[in-house]
């Protein structure tokens, strides 16, 4: 199956929402997080254009529950539609093999030209943030000389919460500034 | 385990591209459907980007991840926020810190899902001190509450022993008072027999000194007059009772025909004007050598000359009164 003309109507969306979930919020966040997770898979795959991939994978889904498929393990369905339209990707594409990838430094990958202004928009955002939220980001990402592992345990006991709690807040604060810095940058271009 | 910052996880191993297509799958599969799986890649995204920034990757690992870089704008873009969030991080005065609480952690807001209120309240130091003084407080106030308690207890069961105590003090005086009063009962009436006992006596002796035949006898401040059934004022058998000047009682010898009654009332009565004049209830007989006498003794001052009448009655074991016999005289002074 190729890339067809189909458009998403309005529809074949709300019946796909149906499928996620009865409760319209649910169905919304659990459409959204479909959408990032197709958008990773893709990025994680090294496609390029991975937003492209997601919603050619959602469009097939939508037609197909709109033509009348049934279809019990919508997740499942995803997932099998998502490594259809990969495949055919990695068909109509050609990337570069690893092995002819030249070893860069890590100092010559990646230069920000920008690096100045998303400095001081980190330092805006940071200033934004509560004490504590800045405290502890500041902290989970210093540099110690001993093991990342032991400092971020002992970080957690001093707040008195487990590691993988200690991590899943430090992730949710560093998107929360990657957000607020990528916004920054914008306003500043 | 080495110092880098991931462990060989397989999702490091997925986001390098070092996994097998069946690992790959597996992985995949996983995280379409589950949630939390989805999220341990993006946290295992976060560490390979930091490794990345502070060239803690193994050369391979490095080579496959810049190889990510080409093909991800977004990648990029995450690498440059976490090179300067790095330098920011080492930079930092706060973080030069050795991990301390710098301020109370929200009890409510903050919690980890599925620990308890108690268990947050207890993990801040600060809390500590003022719930281990609360706690002495409350244990110190208790055992002044139960000490105090008990005193009382015991005050309320000590005065009610005293109080059956005295009540049954009150019980014995009560039973004495009512014996006592019952003596003194016996004890007047004993007095009052003893008194009539004596007047009997006194009147015996009297009699005693009286002479064979009845006539006026005078003695020193009495005036005696016998009286029998069936006397006549006027004529032969008329009593007289002569009254000298200085008199000061007259004694009157009743003589009873027949002794019926256990006791007597008898009352002299003026003729002319009908007036009681004296009376006295309740006399005894007394015995003498002519026959059964009532003795009445009178103030002579309740008898000036005039016609008397003595009438006597007999009282019943009923407290009946029975007329007997009407005595006459007749008082003259000398």
């Amino acid at each position: 199956m190729g890339r067809s003309n189909w458009t998403l109507t309005a529809e074949a969306l709300a019946k796909l929402l149906e499928h996620f979930s009865a409760n319209r919020e649910e169905a919304g966040r659990q459409y959204n997080l479909m959408v990032l997770k197709l958008t990773r898979y893709f990025e994680w795959r090294s496609r390029p254009a991975p937003e492209e991939l997601a919603e050619e994978t959602i469009s097939r889904v939508a037609r197909r529950i709109d033509e009348g498929e049934n279809v019990t393990n919508l997740h499942g369905y995803f997932f099998s539609v998502a490594r259809l339209v990969f495949m055919e990707s990695v068909r109509e594409d050609s990337t570069v093999p690893l092995d002819e990838i030249p070893e860069l430094p890590a100092d010559e990958v990646c230069v920000d030209e920008e690096e100045d202004e998303r400095l001081s928009c980190l330092d805006r955002c940071l200033d934004q943030l509560p004490v504590e939220s800045r405290n502890l980001i500041l902290k989970y990402y210093h540099d110690e000389k001993r093991a990342k592992i032991d400092y971020r345990k002992q970080l957690a006991n001093a707040l008195g919460i487990p590691l993988n709690a200690l991590r899943i807040r430090a992730h949710r604060i560093r998107i929360a500034l990657e957000k607020c810095v990528s916004e920054c940058l914008t306003h500043a271009a | 385990m080495s110092d880098t910052e991931i462990n060989d996880s397989a999702e490091k191993r997925y986001l390098l591209g070092m996994c097998t297509e069946e690992e790959r799958n597996l992985l995949e599969e996983g995280f379409f459907a589950d949630e939390s799986k989805f999220k341990a890649l993006e946290h295992a995204e976060d560490d390979l980007i930091d490794a990345f920034v502070r060239n803690k990757l193994r050369p391979k690992e490095r080579r496959d991840f810049t190889a990510k870089l080409f093909s991800s704008d977004r990648l990029i873009q995450r690498v440059n926020f976490a090179r300067v969030l790095a330098e920011r991080a080492d930079s930092s005065e706060v973080s030069k810190q050795e991990p301390v609480v710098a301020t109370p952690r929200p009890l409510v807001s903050q919690s980890k899902a599925g620990t308890h209120w108690w268990e947050n309240l207890f993990a801040h130091a600060v809390w500590r001190p003022a719930l281990a003084a609360s706690v002495v407080l409350i244990i110190l106030a208790s055992w002044v509450l139960i000490s105090r308690w008990w005193q009382i207890r015991s005050e309320t069961e000590r005065l009610s022993t005293e109080r059956a105590v005295l009540q049954r003090q009150k019980e014995e005086l009560d039973k004495l008072a009512l014996e006592q009063q019952t003596r003194n009962n016996e004890s007047a009436a004993e007095m009052q027999r003893e008194r009539e006992h004596l007047a009997e006596r006194l009147s015996a002796l009297e009699e005693a000194n009286r002479p064979s035949t009845p006539t006026n006898r005078l003695t020193a401040g009495f005036a005696t007059i016998f009286l029998t059934p069936g006397s006549l004022r006027s004529g032969g058998g008329r009593s007289d009772l002569k009254l000298p000047p200085g008199t000061a009682t007259a004694q009157l010898f009743i003589e009873l025909e027949r002794n019926d009654y256990p006791s007597y009332d008898a009352s002299i009565k003026g003729v002319d004007n009908e007036q009681v004049v004296f009376s006295q209830r309740r006399l005894k007989p007394r015995k003498t050598g002519s026959g059964q006498v009532l003795v009445l003794l009178v103030p002579a001052n309740r008898l000036p000359p005039a016609d008397y009448n003595v009438s006597v009655h007999g009282v019943t074991k009923s407290g009946e009164l029975e007329s007997v016999q009407d005595y006459p005289f007749r008082v003259t002074q000398r």
